[in-house]
């Protein structure tokens, strides 16, 4: 075997210039695999952790704004609303919330959102699993004080104690949350009278209701659906189906255009091999003369196609990992596209299996050639 | 003295029952035994290269046995056969068929590597084989830079490669010129003289002088 790899890469590199437009092609194809790949990765961790903060959860929304996904623009949840949703019967605690999208500053190019919620809340935030950084949390009696996502505070340089302006009123930084890769890296939360004040609003963006009993979560939110006609009662386990079902759209869109053009690309390598069997058709003709088996000619051929595939597939995965690098910080931070090890091993494996649906024709007929025959071939 | 190489009422048609049948060889039966040196001629067409294709298992018959070491090879399937071509028979052609891309050295190594011998071992014996063939200096020339005589000797290492039981040549002295072709042919010679056993295709008179068998191929048959 280790005699094949040897004779493999002289004889791969015999047609220089062809041999690299063969493994472009497949470097092409694989790079945009880890590329768009890695969007659909980071989509589905950065749904998990939103999930992981949702779960056991009913998201209550006013009808028409459908949930998470629009922020609630629009919605209103009055101090009525939620004190009906409180007496409800199997409701253990309601959370209700304000969220705003900062204004865009000169300077920076993303937006911040802004959270509102009940200092006495901030500990089930804390116990769905997200702990600071640094600092502390909000407490009963804060007013201007405020927690920052990690990525807010690196991108503005800010520390404990520092103070941050919202709607031009001061706000001392009390913590800092640590890093989640989720929305909440780019968050300000305030205490919500507070932050309602300052938007000038009565009314809630969003409630999140916990149920006494989260074995009977879907039941509750059917009999709350039924008694409210204005709001819709969302589990986290819809919305973990609602937004699976997206970014499994969006990977099978993805993984789907850039296969079509690594397939492409594994056709360029059949074609490679094929150009390469018919000029060393003597050549193989000779080996098989001086004792090469057809399984050691099958053999040769797959492993050079797949060296030469493989070799692509390591290019595009390095390249694409630099694209998806720089995907992140052109949108800075909003898709935290990743590389994860599944996606590395998967667009290799894929490279190889190109490699072999490439080399196998080639491979075989090399295989079947008669010698004596191929030895006459000029 | 024991047989090598034994062939039993072969026969090779072309096309076989069809309007362009072509009876290559008819009832062939010959021994080949060891240390010997066979001289095969006979007019072109006469189905000489096709025996000798035969012998080496590079080629099936179409009716008949061949045996080589005593052991019938006829149900053997390609991949066995070349196993045999590799391990018991090594070939000399005309056209010398060396692999272009390849060193003097890595020609004669193919065979080894083929076999899966270590590489070291495989360096070793290919250099000294070359020495032996009297191209000492010319390990790491190409084809293209040798001379045709060169190039034969390069065949024949390489012919030498595996240890064969018998060397099967196919006018190995066609393509060069008289005096060249003398070099080649007392290369035979010592060799045989070293006990390695050689089949040749031949019309080089000289070749047939030194040979302890003739055999003389005329119309797909043996005339004596």
């Amino acid at each position: 075997m280790n005699d094949l790899l040897d004779l493999a890469i002289k004889n791969i590199f015999r047609q220089k210039t062809r041999t690299t437009l063969t493994i472009v092609g497949i470097l092409i194809g694989i790079s945009a695999v880890v590329a768009l790949g890695s969007i659909s990765e980071g989509m589905k961790s950065m749904m998990n952790e939103e999930m992981q903060f949702l779960g056991g959860t009913i998201v209550v929304s006013s009808q028409g704004s459908s949930g998470l996904m629009t922020g609630g623009i629009g919605s209103e949840i009055t101090k009525y609303d939620l004190a009906n949703f409180e007496s409800f019967s199997g409701v253990k605690q309601v959370i209700p919330y304000v969220m705003r999208i900062g204004e865009i500053q000169i300077g920076q190019g993303h937006p911040v959102q802004i959270i509102g919620i009940r200092t006495e809340d901030v500990d089930y935030f804390k116990s769905r699993g997200t702990d600071l950084d640094s600092g502390r949390i909000l407490e009963t009696g804060d007013t201007y004080q405020a927690l920052i996502g990690y990525k807010y505070a690196e991108d503005n340089d800010l520390e404990i104690g520092d103070s941050i302006e919202v709607k031009k009123n001061s706000f001392e930084v009390v913590g800092i949350i640590e890093k989640t890769d989720a929305g909440m890296d780019n968050s300000i939360i305030l205490p919500l009278e507070t932050m309602m004040d300052t938007y000038n609003t009565e009314n809630y963006q969003s409630v999140f209701i916990i149920p006494e009993d989260l074995s009977k979560i879907q039941d509750l939110a059917d009999d709350l659906t039924s008694s409210f006609d204005d709001f819709d009662f969302t589990t986290s386990n819809d919305i973990v189906k609602q937004m699976s079902r997206i970014v499994d759209m969006i990977s099978i869109f993805t993984i789907g255009i850039s296969s079509i053009a690594a397939i492409v690309g594994g056709l360029g390598v059949m074609n490679t091999m094929i150009m390469s069997v018919l000029e060393r058709k003597r050549e193989i003709g000779i080996m098989k003369a001086i004792g090469a088996t057809n399984k050691f000619v099958l053999t040769q051929i797959l492993v050079e196609s797949v060296m030469i595939s493989l070799i692509g597939g390591i290019l595009g995965l390095l390249i694409g990992g630099v694209g998806s690098y720089s995907l992140r910080f052109i949108s800075s931070g909003l898709t935290s596209a990743r590389v994860t090890i599944n996606l590395a091993i998967g667009s290799l494996s894929f490279a190889v299996f190109l490699g072999l649906f490439g080399g196998l024709y080639p491979a075989w007929s090399a295989s079947k050639l008669n010698p004596i025959e191929a030895i006459r071939y000029e | 003295m024991s047989e090598i190489i034994e062939l039993k009422n072969i026969e090779k048609i072309y096309n076989q029952g069809k309007s362009n049948e072509l009876k290559v060889l008819l009832d062939i039966n010959l021994k080949i035994e060891r240390g010997e040196m066979v001289a095969i001629f006979g007019p072109s067409g006469s189905g000489k290269s096709t025996l000798l294709h035969i012998m080496g298992c590079l080629d099936k018959p179409t009716r008949g046995k061949v045996y080589i070491e005593g052991k019938d090879t006829s149900k053997l399937f390609d991949d066995s056969l070349a196993r045999i071509r590799r391990e018991k028979i090594g070939f000399v052609f005309q056209q010398f068929n060396l692999i272009n891309v390849f060193t003097a050295l890595e020609n004669v190594e193919m065979p080894m590597r083929i076999a899966g011998w270590s590489k070291s071992k495989t360096r070793e014996r290919a250099v000294e084989l070359l020495k032996s063939v009297g191209l000492g200096e010319r390990l790491n020339h190409f084809p293209n830079q040798l001379s045709g005589g060169e190039m034969q000797r390069v065949a024949i290492a390489r012919a030498l490669a595996n240890k064969p039981s018998i060397i099967l040549a196919d006018e190995p002295t066609g393509n060069l010129d008289t005096k060249t072709g003398a070099g080649i042919i007392e290369l035979i010679k010592d060799l045989n003289k070293k006990d390695f056993t050689f089949v040749i295709i031949t019309h080089d008179p000289r070749i047939a002088e030194s040979a302890g068998k003739k055999i003389n191929i005329k119309d797909g048959k043996i005339s004596r």
